[in-house]
């Protein structure tokens, strides 16, 4: 009943995706992006990304809309972040590999064709 | 770089890239069916070839970074980094269909509800949930994906660009968790693949942040505000050297016709190292991408629109000294004209 309703829920949000990408492509991409003028080939391609990410869309295009402009913005946080993510990829990675090692079973596992087996 | 936005900006090197890549992918696809061991059916053969291809390029797509600030002959190989990624997306979606429509296709409860629920995990690992990894690894390469073309970039801004993008790293730490805790568990075969690329992948990364992070970093003098960026000759004719502040962006000081200019080291594309490229036909040019900055006011020679920030230079003697502070983008700067 969970799953379902997780389902489900993922279904909603993707259509009024869908619905708001369309109208992002055919009103509103030309008022915010002087660089989408006269461009139309390359629009469907921004349609998965509207649908899955609407609501950032959403902030983004009304930002625009209201003339707001964007600061000069340091990369360095960014670049932090690139250093932390691999400092703990170089934690996690090891451990789960010895972790999955340790207990994984001495044998191959049986090949019959199970639900919920590793493909 | 473009005054209107194009589906995909074709070159002959990216054709050549993106041919050699898919051609790279098939061999890999046929000798994984030719030489799999365990496989039961065809399905699972193709499932197994699938994941294995996607974890691969996964790998090789982050390794392209480090390698080529290791070693600037694997540059061409990040010039056309996204469609690496977005071939590995759909490689590794390719992955994911091929197991719903194997495994879960069936159900009563229809796929994606079956997949949910089901009963994950193998040997003495049943129950660890495997697959959410996986199916969050794959979510994750999909907003990347379809947010690749320069459309985003702009609409998002570089920094929430770059951020977002930075899930690739979440993304294969998952991947990783993926298949420690369901492939490798009940196949011998993919030990060898896993341990290499992703002990292997960490160790590159390390080794080139030790070596970035040794390269020192530079502070103002008081009182004047300003840092000793070098000396005049140490900067080549149609190079430059870059200054990295402990508590600013790094500067790229170019030596152009004799005169010296300062612009942020960080392209406005990617954030490429604008520092380690070239004056071409009298333009800043990054190594990433070819995108083009000039040098006394940073902005990209019209038709096109990008901007980065100036800053000012003074020389005292053979010292070349810089004013940390940066300049609105596209600011203009008199080159400094050394006597």
């Amino acid at each position: 009943m969970t799953a379902h309703l997780l389902v489900l829920a993922v279904e909603a949000y993707l259509g009024v995706g869908l619905v708001l990408a369309l109208v992002f492509v055919f009103a509103l991409i030309d008022r915010i992006d002087p660089q989408a003028h006269g461009a139309h080939a390359f629009r469907p391609l921004l349609l998965p990304g509207l649908t899955l990410l609407w609501p950032l869309v959403l902030v983004r295009t009304l930002a625009k809309l209201r003339g707001m402009t964007d600061p000069l913005a340091s990369q360095r946080a960014n670049l932090a972040a690139h250093r932390m993510a691999w400092l703990g990829l170089a934690v996690l990675i090891p451990v789960a590999l010895v972790l999955a090692w340790s207990l994984k079973a001495p044998t191959e596992a049986p090949q019959s064709i199970r639900i919920g087996d590793a493909p | 770089m473009s005054v209107k936005y194009v589906p995909v900006s074709w070159t002959t090197s990216k054709k050549l890239y993106d041919a050699g890549l898919i051609a790279g992918i098939a061999l890999y696809l046929l000798a994984f069916s030719h030489f799999a061991i365990g496989a039961v059916d065809d399905q699972a053969l193709r499932i197994r070839a699938l994941g294995s291809c996607a974890f691969l390029l996964l790998s090789l797509v982050l390794a392209i970074g480090p390698l080529a600030r290791l070693d600037r002959r694997f540059l061409p190989l990040l010039y056309n980094r996204r469609h690496f990624g977005v071939i590995t997306c759909t490689i590794a979606a390719g992955h994911a269909l091929a197991v719903l429509g194997w495994y879960f296709a069936f159900s009563p409860l229809g796929p994606y509800d079956a997949m949910l629920v089901a009963d994950i995990g193998s040997g003495h690992l049943r129950g660890v949930p495997f697959i959410p990894f996986g199916i969050a690894a794959l979510l994750i390469l999909l907003v990347l994906a379809v947010t690749s073309h320069d459309f985003w970039l702009s609409f998002l801004t570089p920094k929430l660009w770059k951020a977002l993008h930075l899930g690739v790293y979440a993304a294969y730490g998952l991947v990783v968790l993926h298949v420690a805790f369901g492939a490798l568990q009940a196949q011998r075969a993919f030990e060898i693949e896993v341990t290499v690329c992703a002990l292997g992948l960490v160790a590159l990364h390390l080794w080139t942040g030790f070596r970035e992070g040794r390269k020192p970093r530079m502070a103002a003098a008081a009182p004047s505000g300003l840092v000793h960026a070098c000396k005049l000759g140490d900067i080549a004719e149609g190079r430059a050297i870059v200054v990295r502040l402990t508590d600013a962006d790094p500067v790229a000081i170019f030596r152009h016709e004799g005169r010296l200019s300062a612009v942020s080291h960080l392209c406005a594309h990617q954030n490429g190292p604008l520092g380690e490229g070239r004056v071409i036909d009298g333009c800043i040019t990054c190594p990433w991408h070819g995108f083009q900055y000039r040098l006394e006011d940073g902005r990209a020679p019209p038709p096109f629109t990008e901007r980065i920030a100036t800053y000012r230079l003074h020389l005292t003697g053979d010292d070349v000294m810089l004013d940390p502070s940066p300049n609105p983008p596209g600011t203009y700067v008199q080159p400094l004209e050394p006597a």
